[in-house]
Order: C-alpha cells, then structure tokens, then sequence
C-alpha cells in the first residue's frame, strides 16, 4: 500500500538541483523535472512515508490533500515505471 | 518555507544520455 510505504530513490540515481532546472541522474541519462516533481523529489529521502510527503506539500503549496495525493500517487508510479525507486 | 505558486501536476521528461552531457 502505497501510503505507508517509506520511498527511495534506486541505487545510482541522484538527485541534483540547478539554477534553471531540477533533475535526477541516472545511469542512462536523466529525467528533467518541473517544480512540484522536484519538491516531491527533495522529500524522497527513504525515512517518510508516501502519506508523510503528501502531508508536507499540501502545507508547502496551501493545496487540498486529496489533489495533492492523487498527482503524487500517480507521478510516483511513473517514476516507479521508469526504474527510478528502489 | 509555504510556495506561493499554486500546485501543478508533477511531470518529467527522461532523456537518453547524450549531447544531458
């Protein structure tokens, strides 16, 4: 179940943050994030839960929980699909 | 620190390594 599950980033995969963008390194190339992917990027730190994180950026964004939850829940899935969490 | 930019749906974009060097 996803909301009680403490989320990692795989092993290889760093997360780096510039002037002009956010994104994660990994071994065959890199995944360019927009602003709310690299928030939820910056609390994957593999000690909080999915549900901990949705917490935090719907006081970070003053947004309802639930949308926060549901585009979360479903930007992590991709980031799952794409090998990227452990 | 609260944002004051509203919420957007997270999106990326995964780009082969090549010329991200």
């Amino acid at each position: 179940m996803i909301e009680t599950e403490r989320l990692c980033f795989a092993r290889g995969v760093v997360l780096r943050e510039e002037d002009e963008a956010s994104l994660l390194l990994v071994p065959e190339g890199a995944i360019f994030l927009n602003g709310t992917a690299a928030a939820i990027a910056n609390l994957i730190d593999g000690k909080r839960t999915f549900a901990e994180i949705v917490e935090v950026l719907s006081e970070q964004f003053s947004e309802e929980r639930e949308r926060v939850a549901a585009d979360a829940r479903e930007f992590i899935e991709r980031l799952r699909a794409s090998g990227v969490l452990a | 620190n609260k944002v004051k930019s509203g919420w957007e749906k997270p999106d990326f974009k995964h780009v082969p390594l090549g010329a991200v060097t």
